[in-house]
């Protein structure tokens, strides 16, 4: 590996860039459901509080890291580095500044595979511990779990049918074209769009998909026993979450239009990607505003009989309207 | 469920108002207009007849005699006010107004007396229609 690659992975668009973005992801969050629900959100840290959670991160760096005998702690302490580097890893394959440091045909699988196994990871957080409220947090997760995987696998299969490409550089390259070439893909495209956003919003565990840290039942769920260094890097994996699901989504179904070709492009396909993270956030975040928990039934329910079933009607819809001139010629 | 997608129009919109949150110790107070706050005394109006000092029910009045100008004012104990304002609504002669100053905490007991001091009295005209 070379130098150049060296410094990519590690500064820009890589390691430290991504952790800025989950950093300021994280203040746009609490900012932004503060003002949709008419409160004011962090402003004390610097400019409109917007160094607050890093003034959180390292406040937790700091505590005593409290131990609790029951718990397998050495478990604990492996998910909870291995899990925040799966998120970065996958990271290195979505255009997050327009190209993306490694890519391959077939990485779009791989990327799934990888987030699938990082919210299995939350899962071994809450079984670690021998105390009910993480127990119930940690059982509800994978219930959750399987039911939007599934839906969203498909659903992400979508755009890489559109583009006919298992690669996430060129599904993001195509994609537009290819949607333009076809305005009649604009259904599936659409249809599709919405509902991967929900079952990201399941994954984010936001409402009213929050049920696995149900505040009110179980206390915080699955993280209830984790104090100080631990839940520091807890939330840094949920917020390089936010940062994934944020550009993977906005990569998959919005596409890159300006062309990474010099650095000044790179420049400005960066900030067309940071804006498109930014709107798929906000509609996330809408939903999480107006929105309360339902139960993991309804949740079941939800995903099970229509969720699923639908995005494998889109999919098959994408399959007729792509046969559909071959058949009509 | 059903009532998420008639929340969104709202929610967003929320976005673009103002917040309703008052920083109030880093900006000044908005008190509601009917708010009861601190009394006013105003010694030239009163009397010293003394009915507030009676209608007063925490006993916050206390009724002194100046003997210099031989009349009767009333010292406020706020530390004792429940600011009803019975002194306000009883006083015929307009000698106590309401304000809306509600920001009255004190280290000491002796700061939250409303004292006339002695010069200020000046001795009442008997038999003079106000």
């Amino acid at each position: 590996m070379d130098l150049f690659k060296l410094v990519e992975v590690v500064v820009f668009p890589g390691l430290m860039y991504l952790v800025v973005l989950a950093i300021f992801f994280e203040w746009y969050k609490r900012k932004l459901v503060a003002r949709m629900q008419s409160r004011l959100g962090p402003t004390y840290t610097g400019f409109r509080g917007i160094l607050q959670p890093l003034a959180d991160f390292l406040k937790l760096l700091f505590k005593e890291d409290i131990e609790v005998t029951t718990g397998d702690q050495k478990m604990l302490t492996l998910v909870l580095l291995v899990a925040p580097t799966l998120f970065i890893f996958s990271l290195f394959f979505v255009p997050v500044t327009g190209y993306t440091i490694f890519s391959f045909e077939g990485d779009l699988l791989l990327v799934l595979f990888i987030s699938s196994i990082a919210s299995l990871l939350l899962y071994l957080v809450g079984w670690t511990f021998r105390s009910s409220f993480t127990k119930a947090g940690a059982a509800r997760l994978l219930l959750q779990i399987v039911g939007f995987d599934i839906a969203a696998i498909a659903l992400a299969l979508v755009p890489a049918f559109e583009a006919e490409s298992l690669c996430i550089a060129t599904i993001s390259e195509k994609i537009s074209s290819a949607v333009i070439s076809n305005p009649l893909l604009l259904i599936p495209h659409g249809f599709a769009f919405i509902l991967f956003l929900l079952a990201q919003q399941a994954d984010l565990e936001e409402d009213p998909f929050d049920i696995p840290h149900a505040e009110t039942e179980l206390v915080a769920g699955y993280i209830t026993e984790i104090s100080g260094r631990k839940l520091a890097f807890l939330d840094l994996f949920k917020d390089l979450q936010m940062v994934y699901v944020s550009f993977f989504t906005a990569s998959l179904f919005f596409g890159v239009i300006v062309k990474p070709l010099s650095a000044v492009l790179v420049i400005a396909s960066s900030v067309e990607m940071f804006l498109k993270a930014l709107l798929v956030l906000f509609i996330l975040f809408t939903i999480e505003a107006a929105s309360t928990r339902i139960r993991i039934y309804n949740l079941l329910d939800a995903f099970w009989k229509y969720i699923i079933p639908l995005s494998f009607f889109s999919l098959s819809l994408l399959f007729i309207i792509k046969a559909l001139p071959g058949v009509l010629l | 469920m059903k009532i998420i997608p008639k929340l969104v129009p709202t929610v967003v919109k929320t976005v673009f108002k103002k917040p309703v949150t008052e920083q109030y110790p880093y900006e000044p107070p908005k008190p509601s207009p009917n708010i009861r706050g601190k009394i006013v005394y105003d010694v030239d109006k009163c009397v010293g007849c003394g009915l507030c000092a009676i209608y007063c029910p925490s006993g916050a009045i206390e009724m002194i005699m100046i003997k210099e100008v031989k009349r009767r004012i009333p010292i406020f104990h706020l530390d004792r006010c429940m600011f009803c304002h019975q002194c306000v609504e009883v006083c015929r002669f307009g000698a106590i107004t309401g304000s809306r100053e509600f920001e009255i905490a004190a280290y000491n007991k002796n700061e939250l007396k409303i004292i006339t001091p002695k010069e200020r009295v000046k001795p009442l005209k008997v038999g003079e229609k106000k």
